[in-house]
């Protein structure tokens, strides 16, 4: 058997009013493979919305997001994990995150050091020539651009955690973004997947939907990049290295907006929170035609990076499922989400929500 | 004596029920990084097991210290965001050939400590269980990173051990703290190290104690408003009198800065949760026989600006002592 990392996810395509129950799409929590899929975790994340207080221009209660939102989740075969929408935090339950920022920067809303991580209760061959290649969508923002901020580019890093047989060991291997042609973050009119809060208007949040698809401009490391060369022997150099096979174990992802954390809260004049930037970049991973699993996508589209991360997460909620659950070929799950009657009223809040489901596992591929 | 550990560690971690004591060692030193991206490397000693007796490391822990190095020197904890490691040894390279952030070694689930001691405490849960004869104590030095910061006032420092009785199974804590002077009206205790009454970490029973765990805390200045301790002004050593091998846990056999540098950064110690960037060596870790070791390398991914940094490295584990 050949496993391989699946997520199921799914974001509403439109912000949710009030006291309103969604289905969301069943044809995005579906097995739509020819073989079964394992499910460990589900998470919940506050997609692109601020989850810390700190500043008199934050959303007040602004986790009311989270807060306010229940979720259910149906399986096949089964009457139902709970009758009821259970609220969002009804779901913790696993110590993901990491630490707090530090106090002398009560607005930054990454964690201390903004890590997020997934390691794979079954790891999946990396084998020579067949590395995949992993791309990050762009963060941009749909408001016209402020110029205190204008400047800054977050860095984003990534390995893939390995396990070579020679060393017995787990390794890795990462690729940092630079800061020049591969910058990651941009502003200046470019429409965001998802709403993104820091507008214009001096101090209050624009999160005005923009269903736009992705920007073009992504980042990509490419295969020849996520290669499995970490740990090698020196002296078989590191071209020999790429041609070695190993298992990756997992990934971790970091982000460093230390920069636009500090820039964006002296923005304007007004003392502003901003988001760690894993709630807003999509990921996506494309395996090689030559893989051994056949080349499949490890989940669909763009998810946020926190939707894929269930072992180490400081912004979304982890809900590891106890009895695992198995989707077989064609099986789906079904997932709504009840909104509440938020009384967060700022301005430009609007009462709208905007929440990502993912349920996070693997594939079992029967090897011919 | 060590027999006496075999019911506690069959509950505790039943791999390890072998018969042979453990002692915990923190392998730690400081690495100056200048702005630039210039890799540094630590002295080749300083990750070696220079002891007569195999080393079973079981993690990597990394910090900025919180010492007053000057204006050019950054100890913005968040920095550590911007320091890449690469260890080397066997001709191989862990994790990989190309230096990796410090986030991304952190691979420690469930790090974080509650918000309103999260800047102030560590938990070292040990893997591996330390019997503390009768008649035995733990001899615990401390200090402080840097004085004369602010006005008078006293920094406490409070050291817990937890354990059970080897054959009542009862539960044990040693507790104590000591206060060091911030200021010159104290008296300049400041970085000097100073003893916590050994008495209060002695065993008077009449059993030896299986220690499986150890907590240290550094609280706010009490003349000072904030409710915030900050670990990272803390320094700790701890040495087993009467029992054990009778050498200091944390061990710095690289280049130092001077006597300052005798105690480790407190903040080292949180191996299982506090405020460093925690590596869970995979695989059950690495065994050290004496004489062996790896070196370590960090470089500073500023490129300009007073973001000069001071990181402390530990690698944690148990001395095995047959």
């Amino acid at each position: 058997m050949l496993y391989e990392p699946r997520v199921l996810w799914d974001t509403p395509s439109s912000p949710l009013p009030t006291s309103t129950r969604v289905r969301l799409d069943r044809d995005h929590f579906r097995n739509g493979e020819p073989f079964d899929h394992v499910y460990t975790h589900i998470l919940i994340a506050p997609v692109g919305i601020p989850h810390r207080s700190g500043s008199d221009v934050s959303y007040g209660a602004n986790a009311g997001a989270l807060y306010d939102v229940g979720v259910r989740v149906r399986f096949p075969e089964r009457y139902g994990r709970s009758r009821l929408a259970l609220n969002t935090y009804g779901f913790v339950g696993k110590p993901t995150a990491t630490w707090y920022p530090n106090a002398a920067r009560p607005y930054a809303s990454s964690g201390l050091v903004n890590i997020m991580a997934w390691h794979f209760r079954k790891s999946t061959p990396l084998l020579p020539l067949a590395s995949p290649e992993i791309a990050f969508t762009q963060w941009a923002r749909s408001a016209a651009s402020t110029a205190d901020i204008d400047d800054v580019r977050p860095e984003l890093s990534m390995c893939l955690y390995q396990k070579h047989p020679w060393m017995g060991s787990r390794m890795g291997t990462t690729r940092r973004a630079g800061t020049n042609n591969t910058m990651l973050f941009s502003f200046g009119g470019l429409k965001s997947p998802f709403p993104f809060p820091v507008g214009p208007d001096a101090g209050a949040y624009d999160i005005a939907a923009d269903a736009e698809l992705v920007g073009s401009e992504s980042i990509v490391f490419a295969q020849n990049e996520m290669a499995a060369s970490a740990g090698a022997p020196r002296n078989l150099g590191r071209q020999t290295q790429q041609q070695l096979s190993a298992q990756i174990t997992g990934f971790g992802i970091t982000v460093d907006q230390i920069d636009l954390d500090d820039d964006a809260n002296g923005a304007g004049g007004a003392p502003r929170v901003y988001m760690p930037l894993q709630n807003m970049a999509g990921i996506q991973v494309r395996p090689p035609r030559s893989a051994p699993g056949g080349g499949r996508y490890w989940w669909r589209d763009y998810p946020v990076i926190s939707l894929v991360c269930p072992t180490i997460n400081d912004v979304a909620i982890v809900h590891e499922l106890r009895q695992p659950i198995r989707l077989m070929s064609g099986d789906c799950a079904e997932v709504e989400l009840a909104t509440g009657t938020n009384n967060v009223t700022v301005d430009t809040f609007r009462t709208l929500f905007n929440i990502g489901v993912s349920m996070c596992g693997y594939a079992e591929i029967p090897v011919q | 004596m060590s027999e006496h550990l075999g019911p506690i560690l069959a509950t505790h971690a039943p791999a390890l029920c072998t018969g042979r004591l453990y002692e915990p060692r923190l392998l730690y030193a400081t690495l100056n990084l200048p702005v630039g991206g210039a890799i540094q490397r630590f002295d080749s000693n300083v990750f070696r097991n220079g002891e007569r007796y195999p080393l079973h490391l079981t993690h990597l822990v990394w910090a900025v210290r919180d010492r007053d190095y000057g204006a050019s020197v950054s100890t913005a904890e968040e920095q550590l965001q911007r320091v890449q490691a690469r260890l080397t040894w066997h001709d191989s390279w862990y994790m990989g050939f190309d230096p990796m952030d410090l986030p991304l070694w952190q691979n420690q689930q469930g790090i974080a400590i509650p918000e309103p001691l999260a800047s102030g405490a560590v938990t070292w849960r040990f893997l591996r269980p330390i019997e503390l004869p009768t008649r035995a104590a733990f001899e615990v030095s401390c200090s402080l990173e840097r004085t004369q910061l602010e006005a008078d006032g006293t920094i406490p420092i409070a050291v817990c051990f937890r354990g059970r009785g080897i054959k009542s199974r009862q539960e044990f804590m040693f507790a104590s703290r000591r206060s060091l002077g911030f200021g010159n009206a104290n008296g300049g205790l400041d970085v000097n190290l100073q003893i916590v009454p050994v008495a209060d970490f002695t065993n008077d029973g009449v059993e030896p104690i299986a220690i499986t765990d150890m907590t240290i805390s550094v609280g706010p200045q009490t003349l000072d408003t904030s409710p915030v301790g900050n670990i990272r002004l803390g320094r700790i050593n701890v040495t087993m009198i009467q029992g054990g091998t009778g050498t200091p846990f944390a061990q710095n056999r690289g280049t130092t800065s001077g006597a300052a540098d005798v105690d480790c950064p407190a903040v080292l110690w949180g191996v299982s949760a506090g405020r460093a960037v925690v590596h869970v060596i995979p695989d059950g870790g690495w065994i050290l026989e004496p004489g062996r070791g790896f070196d370590a390398e960090m470089l500073n991914l500023n490129a300009s600006g007073n973001f000069n940094l001071n990181v402390a490295m530990g690698a944690a584990g148990y001395l095995v002592v047959p």
